[in-house]
């Protein structure tokens, strides 16, 4: 016979999952809004579901209509918070049967409120509006079925407004909750002192373990071998674990070791289909951030077609901006006639990209951003309804993008109500309201079978043989947003508000009727980070009966394992066993590599012999087995940012060649293209905080334009070219490289000049000590046509100096740029002779060196060149240091 | 009656159970625990303080249930740190002060990267000058320097008007004391330094005759000079060291810059930069906190001074006053003598609201001067507070007695009586030692205290029971590398983590999710697991291979991934980054790669373990800055962070405490913590004072506020810094000394030392049972400021054990050095346990737990159905399209559930429920609530007829196992009880259909309803016959399958 609806309700608020392999039928369990449903439900009230963000901005309009309130200046200063915040003080004291009733002795903001929202009707319901249609409902004749509530906490434990609403229902007191332990037993003594009962001492037993561990990766694999090694309590196992992303972890690991899940989820903002809203309307202010478009090319998720997405985001890697030259060249390239005859990937990509945008700093259009809102939600339900219409519908991507889509169009309706132009901050709190909530993630189903997880004691809702608590610190209780003052004056006014502890008192209840259900055995777990939190009130209070000895000097989990005593913990067990320590990957100063596998190549740069001749088995890695960095785009540093711009300024103005200008328009030209190609060029120097750096920049490389036009006007030199193809051959295979600067004199005497953004200690060292090679191999490179060595130079653009070794033809600024040093023909003449005597291992099955890894006596005559024999203990040799192979050489310890 | 209760608390001596008690009596004695605001110096230190006392509460009336109620109100109280209880308090009354409710507080981080930002965007025409001055004056912090002076600023209240007037006389007084006779009348330009110099390079090089060192370095040395590399001021320095060989002639030639240079404390051109820098960093410091404070409000953030400043200015509100007066009935300050001037301005004005304020703390434990605290002020406030009731906390329950003995009788001559406790643990042996070390550098310095770890180790104490104290940060990575040399177990709060096998393995299958062609991340994972003891690791060898094979197949480098159907990286392939945020992803690595299980063959899992929850922190905040700085939280982007940290040396490794391993870190880092054996180095520290960073002092005199009076100085050292690691004060100005020996610098070195002091008595009393003194032979300067240290443990006795006269323990002299490492290196470990787990075969798939009826998707094309056309025509909804069925539905259910309910009223009040849930779901215009009704009443009139008497359960929750595995949840539209105990199951489908189609269409329901009578049938219902109803066709269809079962 089915029996009458039975409802089972606490004040304590949070839905209840069904106890797996018990049925039931016309049973209901949970909180407030579970009870609520119900009446509304069998009374015909439907409430559709609204978005807080509704109610807020109903709310806030009301409130604007009362200039001069208490609330006033804060809510000029947060309209959105302000608004928020009195709308849950609002709703509480509804909740408190206030009837809008202004008085003298309430306080001001009760009376403000009362007058700001008197005789409105608002669209969205709270729970007291909902409660009173309920009763509205009953007194107007409907009747409800035929039921029972058995009501966890006394009526007058709720708000006065709930109360009314009790007071319609067959109420019924609970059955008393039992321990359901063993008399006698620790858990039974723990089950029956968390809510006042009996105190004694718990001396622990099997049924109730207390341990800790020393990390949460630890604690995860101990729960998890723990699971494993009883199968058949898997299933009638509760797992209570507050922290949703340690839930979590214990998921994959049960996952790893074959073993049913709990499905543990965590809602997150930082889910991939959540960044296509806030990077789209980022791209809406002037001047575009550029890391902000790297960002949006580079989602895995997203609306443009990935390999267009990937070009133009290496484009920005490259010369970050947008409408540089590289961004162009490949908008171009993406979009010409032939890879988008029809213009459909130039209309998305214009689309995305490319929209009016407001300054920063400024306003922007509501409407504009509404727009951007509409695109991303058009797309996300569009994508969304693409893949569920696939074959096997990835069901987490489709919720994703669902969400994603509520959450954008949330955002076009908040953005349009706010008035017609919108503050970046404004938007982006707007923006944080939308996006609260963040995606659902569950990457491990709730399987059959497994463990139940709850977040809280109060969450189990049936006898459960064992419960493992992990994590026993908690967070602080919310703090009333009433001042005692304020209430004292609203319960005179017959008006009462929770101060909150009605709600703690319903929780804690709660928590101890759960704990109460465990029937066998019991383990608490204590996790390194509950050391910074306070105890959780339940555990405090068992906490107490434990002996001082088990305070003071508690198992750990860690030292169990190590002694060998994990049976101190039965009937939570687990097994280990001995392993042999491996000791980590030893410095290799010697690869035997056989050389046969070496390909032979077939042209050869600067770099490249440098680092054959300073670290073979580095050539070896890189040029042979081409083990490569991924190319996760990134913009460029700030330094190497600086030198790209300002050697593509100096090629914009010099790249022709030709006579050279006079120092001033030369000036005046690099100012002029540095203006124009900054924005599209290094756009992160465009930003507004970076003001003072690009002035700086401006003014440097004005500076190094006047040596260079000074010092080449001084030698009788025009100007060639800028990036100059390197031409010649060298140890029979062609060059290759670009020379920054090529100039001439009249007489067909060249020079070479290599522009570095800064590091004058370094290329000053480079020259006194006869080790410039990259500007000696561009010189062979040059001499091979026939003619002479060049005169060579560094300018250092920081610094506006121009390096070259004394009695060279380039003069800069005398005592402070021409340096004694050997001629470029010595260098590369003793480049070349430490090549010759330095390769066996190329040709022969001679092991592979590391040679920063060896013994400086061991290294072939000559590597000194470009090897440090004198090399300080903390310093890298100049071939390691921007090496991505240090820790598979061994030069950089992995422990 | 307001009474303030000053509590001077000794180490050890109990603070955290006084504060509990003095809670609990107050509570027997009818205080409301919610009333209750309690400050501590930190979160942990508040989270225990809370423990304790709930805890305190939970014991009195035998734990009965008017204790926890007690226990439970206590929640409510504001315990935490001041910042903490300002965010809470200021949010109750944000409104009222027309702040934002907001309150976001901004970390310290975010709040830099703020100032910065806003420090970029100064226009450069304002910011350029400054930047020259300030590099003429070797100032290379300028952003460190604003933002140091606009904390000390702000932290303070200094308005604008005092902050540009004090600044100017900091300049004033800098001057005077380069010159106190003011500077020279010349008026030399700062070029003539280089034109003498370059004037020097060329007559020296013009000499023939000297091919001397000393000759060639001086030109070297001119040519630096020469080059601008130093700031112009500290050239002038420079330029006077310069010498040259005498006999050519050289020296002589450099007279001329000498002389110029020598002079440089009477230019008055470095005066004028002097002035003009310090009046440019007042402006800018004015404008920045202008612009920071909009930023803020714009945002709705806050930082911790603004917590602290707001709070002050909430409690200083007269039309408050009276509100906040009845929030708190009892204040407890914890660690009272940390409080910075504005906490301390906060504590006077809740003394004031509240009926009853106890602050506890020690002076002599004031050790926070350098940061926000001046402890001369806090000792004023705290010692001449009026009608303050005074007490002491004498007891000692940390320290045997011996140990309590000796630290009082070595701070007796510094604190005077107050320095001595009570002891209350018993007296044990060898309860201090002194460690002479033979050494001659810091590295043999650590290693010989790395070896007298070992001699307590076999000795018989657990290296957990051991701290090592040193005097700053930069000492401990030294000792930490002898530890390591040693086999020495340590805890140390470092960078490095991405250095571990677990680190670098995780970052790089963090790299493989985001692009599985990177071939270095693969050859890293192959790297890290394959065999240490190979020459030349497989992985290498197998790669050249398969490039080699591409390359003969004439295949491109990049069509086949690098170990492509590799099994170690199977399970990295099965990660997908498009659903998953940057942390979940790190958790997948973890797993993926089997770190958990590597860790043991490692060695030291414990400890891995923790470097795994490290990386996992570090994603987090990751997230979160991402986050709060506005920006996109990528997998990429968590990749750059964590190679960022690695650059930076900020991948720390946070370690927890408990390990068996000896605990590292300095004594600041010390305080509020205990160990059985603590061990204190670097007392070779003598720290002079250091005139040349901002300092606040004064206030608080005569009944003024703690705020009222405060003056900052802030001088400029002019100079610059010598080059290198551990560069300082450029030399040869003789301004330091001056500064030294002024009014300003004597007092500022009694604080110092004063402060010194107290931070070693700190270090002495952290110790339970034993207090090593560790330290190089005859260099202590820092503890021989204990005056009668060396009489007391005497360092020329022979080595081993000694009696202590009037003191209840023994001395034990030890003499260590670099030369016992052999003896006292431990063996490694060659194995280790740890967890076993049985091996998963393959990746097992469990069913869900719970299936819902409604979408059992059972599509039964065998599924029989009877159609019963109901009285009255179908109905289609006008205008309505696919999107508006879903809501169409939900009204309509909505009424169907409400027909029970609404049995006995009128067809007008019918209409009226009709049109709300039509209305609830904004489709009144597409359906008109007659046709509702009409629906209703020849369903209901259907019901009554074909099972009169049924009782009706609408929306009825059903929960029951499913016998194809996991557990059915879901909620019957209607079920019928009937007379004869058997029951009907009716779903209605709102769809609009023709009555032809029905049929059809009630078969794609079939699943749903084999599943309700699987739930009741499992809780002993007998089904009658199970039903589709069609609301707006106006059809029942019965469900022929469920009968034959």
């Amino acid at each position: 016979m089915l029996q009458h609806a039975t409802l089972t309700i606490r004040a304590t608020p949070g839905t209840l999952k069904p106890r797996p392999g018990q049925s039931s039928v016309n049973q209901l369990i949970g909180g407030p809004e579970t009870l609520l449903r119900w009446l509304e439900t069998q009374l015909g009230l439907p409430v559709a579901s609204n978005h807080i963000a509704s109610r807020i901005t109903e709310f806030a309009a009301a409130l604007d209509t009362l200039p001069d309130a208490t609330f006033s200046t804060s809510l000029k200063n947060d309209r959105w918070e302000t608004a928020s915040e009195l709308l849950t003080r609002y709703d509480e004291l509804l909740l408190a049967a206030w009837d809008l009733t202004v008085s003298d002795f309430l306080p001001a903001v009760v009376n403000d409120l009362a007058h700001a929202v008197n005789g409105r009707t608002f669209a969205f319901p709270g729970i007291a509006t909902r409660l009173r249609r309920v009763l509205d409902a009953l007194d107007t004749g409907q009747v409800l079925p035929s039921h029972r509530c058995l009501l966890h906490d006394a009526p007058d434990r709720w708000p006065v407004l709930w109360q009314k609403v009790l007071s319609k229902l067959t109420v019924v007191e609970p059955p008393a909750s039992v321990p359901l332990a063993l008399a006698d037993s620790a858990l039974h003594v723990a089950q029956t002192v968390v809510r006042g009962g009996e105190t004694r001492e718990i001396e622990q037993d099997s049924t109730f373990r207390y341990v800790h561990t020393r990390s949460q990766s630890s604690a995860v694999e101990f729960i998890a071998a723990v699971l494993a090694a009883a199968p058949d309590s898997l299933s009638k196992s509760v797992l209570c674990c507050e922290d949703n992303e340690l839930a979590m972890r214990l998921d994959a690991c049960l996952s790893r070791l074959g073993l049913p899940t709990t499905g543990a989820l965590a809602w997150s903002k930082a889910h991939p289909v959540l960044q296509v809203l806030p990077l789209t309307l980022a791209l809406c202010w002037e001047p575009v951030d550029p890391q902000a478009l790297l960002d949006f090319l580079t989602l895995p998720v997203m609306p443009l077609a990935p390999r267009a997405a990937y070009k133009l985001a290496t484009a920005l890697s490259e010369e970050p901006g947008l409408g540089s030259s590289r961004w162009n060249e490949t908008l171009e390239a993406l979009c010409d006639a032939e890879n988008d005859p029809d213009g459909k990937l130039r209309e998305r990509l214009d689309a995305w990209l490319e929209c009016d945008r407001a300054p920063r700093g400024g306003e922007i259009s509501s409407r504009l951003i509404r727009t951007r809102c509409g695109m991303v939600a058009q797309w996300a339900s569009g994508r969304a309804a693409l893949l569920a219409n696939e074959g096997v519908p990835q069901l987490e991507m489709i919720a994703a993008l669902q969400a994603a889509a509520g959450h954008a169009s949330l955002l076009g309706e908040l953005a349009e109500s706010q008035g017609t132009t919108l503050s970046e901050p404004q938007l982006a709190r707007l923006l944080e309201e939308a996006l609260a909530e963040g995606v659902e993630a569950t990457p491990h189903n709730e399987a059959e079978g497994g463990p139940i997880r709850v977040r809280s004691l109060a969450e189990i809702n049936g006898p459960c043989d064992r419960l493992i608590w992990l994590g026993l610190g908690t967070s602080d209780a919310s703090a009333c947003r009433w001042s005692a003052s304020h209430i004292r004056q609203l319960r005179e006014a017959g008006i009462e508000i929770d101060d909150g502890s009605n709600a703690l008192s319903a929780l804690r209840a709660a928590e101890a009727r759960g704990f109460s259900l465990v029937s066998d055995a019991f383990l608490a777990v204590l996790l390194p980070q509950d050391l910074d939190k306070r105890w959780h009130p339940i555990w405090l209070a068992i906490r107490g009966l434990l002996p001082p000895s088990d305070l003071e000097q508690p198992l750990v989990f860690e030292d169990l394992v190590e002694r060998n005593e994990g049976n101190l913990l039965a009937p939570f067990t687990f097994t280990c066993n001995d392993a042999d320590i491996e000791l980590p990957q030893k410095p290799r100063p010697l690869w035997s590599i056989p050389a046969g596998l070496l390909r032979v190549r077939e042209s050869v740069s600067a770099t490249e012999l440098s680092d054959r001749l300073g670290c073979p088995l580095k050539w070896t890695l890189n040029y042979q087995a081409k083990l490569r960095p991924s190319s996760i785009a990134e913009l460029p540093g700030d330094f190497q940012l600086k030198g790209t711009f300002c050697h593509s300024v100096l090629e914009r103005v010099f790249g022709e060649g030709g006579d050279l200008p006079s120092v001033d328009e030369a000036v005046t030209r690099v100012a002029t293209v540095f203006d124009e190609r900054l924005p599209l060029d290094a756009a992160p120097l465009a930003q507004p905080d970076k003001y003072a750096d690009r002035q700086r920049l401006r003014r440097e490389l004005e500076n190094a334009t006047r040596v260079l036009v000074g010092a080449l006007n001084s030698g009788g030199y025009r100007i060639v070219g800028i990036e100059v193809e390197l031409s010649g051959h060298a140890f029979d295979k062609s060059l290759t490289g670009s020379i920054d600067c090529l100039a001439q004199r009249d007489d067909g005497e060249e020079a070479i000049i290599d522009f570095k953004y800064g590091g004058r200690s370094k290329y000053y060292s480079l020259i006194e000590g006869g080790k410039a090679i990259q500007l000696a191999t561009y010189a062979y490179g040059r001499s091979t046509d026939g003619g002479a060595f060049p005169a060579i130079a560094y300018l250092v653009l920081s610094d506006g100096l121009l390096y070259t070794p004394s009695g060279s033809p380039l003069q800069g600024d005398n005592n402070r740029s021409v340096i004694n040093g050997p001629a470029i023909q010595t260098v590369w003449q003793s480049f070349v002779d430490a090549i010759a005597t330095a390769e066996d291992w190329l040709t022969s099955n001679a092991p592979v060196p590391a040679r920063p890894l060896q013994d400086a006596k061991d290294w072939p005559a000559g590597t000194t060149i470009v090897l440090d024999g004198k090399l300080r203990p903390d310093s890298w040799q100049e071939v390691c240091k921007y090496c991505d192979y240090k820790r598979i050489c061994g030069i950089q310890e992995t422990l | 009656m307001r009474t303030l209760e000053v509590v001077r608390a000794g180490a050890g001596s109990g603070k955290t159970t006084d504060l509990c008690r003095t809670v609990a009596d107050a509570v027997e004695r009818g205080l409301d625990p919610a009333r209750i605001l309690a400050t501590t110096f930190t979160k942990k230190a508040a989270a225990e303080l809370k423990g304790r006392i709930q805890a305190a509460l939970l014991t009195q009336q035998d734990g009965q249930a008017e204790a926890h109620q007690h226990a439970d109100r206590l929640e409510l109280a504001a315990i935490g740190t001041v910042h903490s209880v300002a965010h809470q308090l200021l949010s109750r009354y944000a409104i009222e002060m027309g702040l934002s409710p907001r309150l976001e507080v901004i970390t310290e981080i975010v709040a830099e990267d703020a100032l910065d930002h806003l420090l970029g965007a100064i226009p450069l025409d304002d910011w350029q000058p400054f930047a020259e001055c300030a590099q003429r004056l070797g100032v290379d912090d300028l952003q460190h320097r604003v933002l140091a002076l606009l904390a000390a600023k702000r932290g303070n209240l200094i308005s604008d008007d005092d902050f540009a007037t004090q600044m100017a006389s900091s300049a004033d007084r800098v001057c005077e004391l380069l010159a106190p006779d003011g500077p020279s009348s010349d008026d030399a330009s700062a070029s003539q330094l280089y034109e003498l110099t370059d004037r020097a390079i060329d007559d020296i090089t013009a000499l023939s005759n000297d091919k001397t060192k000393i000759t060639s370095d001086a030109v070297q040395k001119l040519r630096r000079l020469r080059s601008q590399r130093l700031p112009l001021w500290g050239s002038y320095l420079e330029a006077t060291k310069i010498n040259a060989g005498r006999k050519s002639g050289a020296d002589e030639l450099l007279h001329a810059l000498r002389h110029h240079a020598s002079s440089v404390c009477m230019n008055p051109a470095l005066h004028a930069d002097i002035r003009e820098f310090l009046s440019r960093l007042a402006q800018q410091t004015i404008r920045l906190e202008s612009q920071y404070r909009k930023y803020k409000a714009e945002r709705g953030l806050v930082d911790y001074t603004d917590l602290e400043t707001l709070l002050l200015d909430l409690l200083r509100a007269e039309s408050l006053a009276a509100q906040l007066s009845e929030d708190f009935d009892l204040i407890l300050v914890d660690e009272f003598q940390d409080t910075n001037p504005l906490q301390l301005a906060i504590f006077e004005s809740l003394r004031q609201l509240s009926p009853r304020s106890r602050w506890v703390g020690d002076p002599k434990q004031a050790i926070y001067g350098f940061r926000d605290t001046d402890p001369e002020l806090v000792d004023d406030i705290w010692r001449n507070s009026k009608d303050a009731v005074r007490s002491d906390l004498p007891n000692n329950h940390r320290s045997q007695r011996g140990l309590v003995q000796l630290v009082g009788k070595l701070f007796e001559p510094i604190f005077g009586a107050d320095a001595k406790q009570e002891p209350q643990r018993e007296a044990m042996p060898r309860g201090v030692e002194r460690w002479l070390f033979r050494a001659k550098n810091q590295a043999d310095d650590a290693m010989s205290l790395a070896c007298g770890i070992a001699k307590l180790h076999e000795e018989g104490i657990r290296f957990g029971d051991i701290a090592v104290l040193a005097r700053t940060n930069r000492q401990l990575p030294q000792i930490a590398d002898a530890f390591d040399t040693l086999g020495v177990p340590y805890l140390f709060e470092s960078c490095g983590l991405l250095s571990t096998r677990e680190g670098a393995i995780v970052l790089a299958g963090l790299r493989l999710v985001a692009d599985r062609t990177d071939s270095l991340a693969a050859a890293m994972v192959m790297h890290l697991q394959g065999d240490p003891d190979q020459d030349t690791p497989d992985w290498l060898i197998e790669r050249l291979h398969t490039l080699l094979e591409d390359q003969d197949a004439d295949e491109s480098d990049e069509r086949r991934l690098p170990w492509q159907d590799d099994s170690r990286l199977a399970r990295i392939e099965c990660i997908n980054q498009t659903i998953l945020a940057p942390t979940f992803v790190t958790q997948q690595v973890i797993e993926a790669l089997d770190v958990p299980a590597l860790v043991q063959k490692w060695g030291d899992p414990a400890r891995r373990c923790s470097n795994l929850d490290s990386i996992m922190q570090h994603a987090r905040e990751y997230e979160e800055l991402a986050f709060d700085e506005g920006r996109a939280a990528t997998l990429n982007g968590l990749i750059l962070y964590l190679e960022g940290l690695e650059h930076d040396e900020a991948d720390t490794r946070y370690p927890p405490q408990g390990h068996d391993a000896v605990t590292l870190m300095t004594y600041h880092a010390a305080k509020g913590l205990e160990w059985p054996v603590v061990v204190l180095c670097g007392l070779h520290s003598d720290r002079g004072a250091n005139m040349w960073i901002p300092v606040v002092s004064g206030g608080g005199q005569d009944d003024a506020g703690p705020l009222d009076g405060r003056v900052l100085r802030s001088w400029t050292w002019p100079f610059g810094e010598t080059d290198g690691p551990y560069g300082g004060l450029r030399k040869g100005s003789g301004l330091d000394d001056s500064a030294l020996n002024s009014p300003e610098g004597q007092e500022r070195s009694v604080r110092e030392n004063a402060e010194n002091l107290r931070l070693l008595y700190v270090g002495c009393t952290r110790a339970k049972q034993k207090l090593v003194f560790a330290h190089r032979d005859g260099n202590c300067p820092w503890l021989n400021q204990l005056t009668n240290a060396d009489s007391l443990v005497n360092p020329a006795l022979d080595e081993g054990e000694h009696a202590l006269e009037g003191i209840d323990t023994t001395y034990v002299l030890r003499h260590l050095n670099a030369d016992m490492v052999d003896d006292c290196r431990f063996a490694a470990k060659q194995q280790q346990r740890w967890l076993t787990f049985a091996e998963a075969t393959t990746p097992s798939e469990f069913i869900d737990r719970f299936h819902s009826p409604s979408q059992s998707g059972t599509t039964s094309e065998e599924a029989e159905f009877e159609i019963e056309e109901l009285p009255g025509p179908s109905h289609f909804p006008t205008n309505a399209n696919e999107d508006h069925y879903a809501a169409i539905g939900d009204a309509i259910h909505s009424y169907l559930a409400a027909l029970p309910s609404i049995a006995s009223l009128s067809d007008s009040e019918k209409q009226a429920v009709a049109e709300r849930c039509l209305s609830a779901f904004s489709v009144s215009g597409l359906l008109s609530p007659g046709i509702l009704v009409s629906t209703g009443e020849r369903f209901f009139q259907w019901v009554e007829k074909q099972y009169p008497g049924a009782q009706w359960h609408v929306e009825t929750a059903a929960n029951g196992p499913r016998a194809a595995g996991g557990h059915w949840t879901g909620t019957i539209d209607l079920v019928l009880q009937l007379q004869n105990g058997g029951v009907v199951v009716i779903d209605h489908k709102s769809a609009p259909i023709r009555r032809q189609y029905c049929a059809a269409k009630a078969g794609q329901f079939a699943g749903q309803l084999d599943a309700y009578s699987e739930i009741l049938a499992a809780c002993g219902e007998t089904i009658e016959s199970t039903w589709i109803h069609f609301p707006l066709a106006g059809v029942v269809a019965r469900y022929l399958a469920a009968q034959h079962e």
